[in-house]
């Protein structure tokens, strides 16, 4: 009888071991994941003083208004990550001019025929002014549109606020991107 | 991505350490010389296990995390949820498992059976994983570097983890040098199946304000990911074929049986029998290593790079030259630089080393009827006392101490009960229990048993079984 107890005791303790509770849960909400992180990236970005450009409008023979201009192979959406995951750009521009001349600044987004893919963005920054804080967004359509981009090309356009160049002050363009990722 | 979830999740719910609690100094059980080579088997006259059942161990368990804390069916955003556990886990808290199966076992008293020596031999197999949290990599993933976290240093040294896969032959030598003191060793030979690990990694990403643009980008890379036993396999497993795994599993049989890496190891222990009733044991298992020559693929990234963006240096300007690819060029440049490159150089890995020590405490004699007398020497039924564990991990030593009570029900039940304190919970209960049928032994041990009240918030279990054959040295086995 005592053998029999024992028995049933340790049986007992057994069945403990193997079935225990548990709480309802749900690992199909693993499904539901999504992360979406908010990447800073510093942009393009160049510093010109007046006295460089003033030489290479002379050298070149130029009449204001000109323009200088540079182009940058930027493939940046080729790569498929975020290509596959961004929903959403802003580009951030601070422009300061300390030089006496009124300048344009122009960016234009092509694809590899130099056709342009978004409408170039362009704005003014006066003689001896600040201009921060600029920001266009692309998101949807116009995103779609921004990744076939694979070339940037940047425009300043001079227009001599005096007749005589002065050759006093900088010309300084900061730019960056925030991107909206959403990883499913 | 869910993939990577998915992965963290079959490590973190199939997982744990390698605590033993329950089985050291358990001297019924021919497993507990595996923890203790020198431990008291004074009346084994020999034993042998039952072929791959004489030990079964599986530990499940994670630091800070239990299932419960994700999936609970509570109604809450999972996304929430997923950021309350990324940011409420440390880098130093830990998924870990480790599994083990001994294929063959068996021990014996030379000179038929008289000798103050006792050797033991056998093979065992063993799966062990330590991941820490990788808590920066996996903020900056969950959250990006923006808004507030400009300025802020990620660390990509939380990036630390291992896994292996091997078997152990091993023998061991134990012997009772007088009344008081036994003491024991064990070599042993690893034989390498599959080991990854990423252990010593010192990278930095972080983003500061610039001075010519918004911010400047910093990335220092130091990172190196070692792997044996891995890249042959990948070759098969493109075919998915049924052919492919039976090739799989060919090589795991080839290098289970010697046929891989190679390593070393010994275990050393020692029981100090202080008084009738006092006694102490210690043991220091697995300083060993493994060297890694044959499959071996490493992976390593060591740069730096600091950017404040794409400069635009007009052409014609201060005598800048038209390069209109100079920046593509620059990412290629740097993308290459960052992407791992492959190297197959040998490497050594070594064992997480283990140390036991316990005290011990053996009180209430049996009565005997018919004298309404104590009992001989040794005839105790109770012992209580306290052990201490600790296992070498690559930043820390994790610890637990564990008190116990051991009870000899009759001859045939003994049960140990032990109440536990470690890196994964401060109220571990465990229970365990060894029944002897004659010669015939089984034994069953779990620990976190108050984990089982509601096993989704459990955030660490262990089992171990297994069934032996122990020929006693005297009649009445282990009565001493």
């Amino acid at each position: 009888m005592k053998a029999l107890a024992e028995k049933l005791f340790i049986f007992f303790i057994a069945i403990a071991f193997v079935i225990g509770c548990t709480s309802e849960l749900d690992f199909d909400q693993a499904e539901d994941l999504s992360l979406e992180p908010v990447i800073e990236s510093s942009f393009i970005f160049y510093q010109l003083s007046a006295e460089e450009i003033n030489t290479e409008a002379t050298s070149q023979s130029m009449v204001a208004p000109f323009m200088i201009r540079d182009t940058v192979a930027l493939d940046l959406f080729n790569e498929s990550f975020l290509n596959d995951n961004l929903i959403r750009i802003d580009i951030t521009r601070d422009t300061e001019n300390s030089t006496d001349e009124d300048v344009e600044v122009v960016f234009n987004y092509v694809d590899d025929s130099f056709e342009p893919t978004v409408a170039p963005f362009s704005f003014d920054a006066p003689a001896n002014t600040d201009r921060p804080g600029i920001v266009t967004s692309y998101q949807g359509e116009d995103l779609e549109l921004l990744k076939r981009s694979t070339q940037i090309v940047a425009e300043l356009v001079v227009s001599p606020t005096q007749s005589a160049f002065s050759d006093s002050g900088l010309i300084e363009i900061r730019s960056k991107a925030t991107l909206y990722l959403r990883i499913d | 991505m869910r993939l990577f979830l998915l992965l963290v999740f079959i490590i973190v719910t199939s997982s744990y350490s390698q605590n033993k609690q329950l089985l050291y100094d358990f001297k019924e059980l021919p497993q507990s010389l595996m923890l203790n080579p020198g431990a008291d088997v004074s009346n084994y006259k020999f034993h042998f296990g039952v072929p791959l059942l004489s030990h079964i161990h599986i530990n499940a368990g994670v630091s800070g995390l239990s299932a419960y804390d994700l999936f609970a069916d509570d109604g809450r955003s999972f996304n929430e949820k997923v950021r309350e556990v990324l940011f409420d886990l440390s880098r130093n808290d830990v998924y870990t498992a480790n599994q083990q199966l001994e294929v063959f076992s068996g021990g014996f008293r030379p000179k038929n059976f008289q000798d103050k020596r006792y050797f033991s031999f056998g093979m065992y197999q063993e799966i062990d994983i330590h991941v820490y949290h990788p808590k920066d990599p996996a903020e900056l993933a969950y959250e990006g570097n923006g808004g507030a976290n400009i300025n802020r240093v990620y660390d990509f040294g939380d990036l630390d983890l291992s896994g292996e896969m091997l078997t152990v032959f091993h023998f061991g030598f134990n012997k009772q040098l007088n009344d008081k003191l036994t003491y024991g060793f064990r070599g042993k030979v690893y034989s390498s199946i599959f080991d990854m690990r990423s252990t010593n990694n010192d990278a930095l990403f972080y983003t500061q304000p610039g001075e010519r643009n918004f911010y400047r980008h910093i990335l220092i890379a130091d990172v190196t990911v070692n792997s044996s036993g891995y890249a042959d396999l990948r070759d098969i497993e493109s075919e998915d074929t049924e052919d492919g795994s039976r090739q799989v599993l060919s090589k795991f049989r080839n290098r289970a049986l010697l046929g891989g890496n190679l390593g070393l190891g010994f275990d050393v222990g020692l029981t100090y029998q202080h008084s009738e009733q006092l006694s102490f044991t210690g043991s220091i298992q697995d300083v060993g290593f493994i060297r890694h020559n044959k499959d071996v693929e490493n992976y390593t990234v060591n740069d730096a790079e600091s950017l404040e963006g794409v400069e635009l240096l007009f052409p014609g300007i201060d005598g800048a030259e038209e390069d209109d690819d100079f920046w593509q060029d620059l990412l290629a440049d740097l993308d290459e630089r960052f992407s791992p490159d492959t190297t197959s150089t040998a490497y050594t890995s070594w064992r997480p080393m283990k140390l036991n020590g316990s005290m011990r405490y053996d009180f209430g004699k049996k009565k005997d009827k018919d004298c309404n007398c104590s009992a001989e020497k040794g005839d105790y039924l109770n012992a209580i006392g306290v052990q201490l564990f600790a296992i070498k991990r690559p930043r820390l030593p994790q610890f637990a101490l564990t008190g116990f009570y051991y009870r000899r029900l009759s001859d045939f039940l003994r049960l140990k009960g032990t109440y536990t304190i470690d890196k994964f919970t401060a109220y571990n209960v465990g229970l365990g229990m060894s029944m002897h049928f004659g010669t015939f032994n089984v034994y069953l041990m779990g620990d976190n048993l108050l984990a089982y009240r509601d096993l989704s918030k459990a955030r660490a279990l262990s089992l171990q079984l297994g069934f032996n054959f122990v020929f006693p040295t005297t009649d009445n086995p282990f009565t001493e």
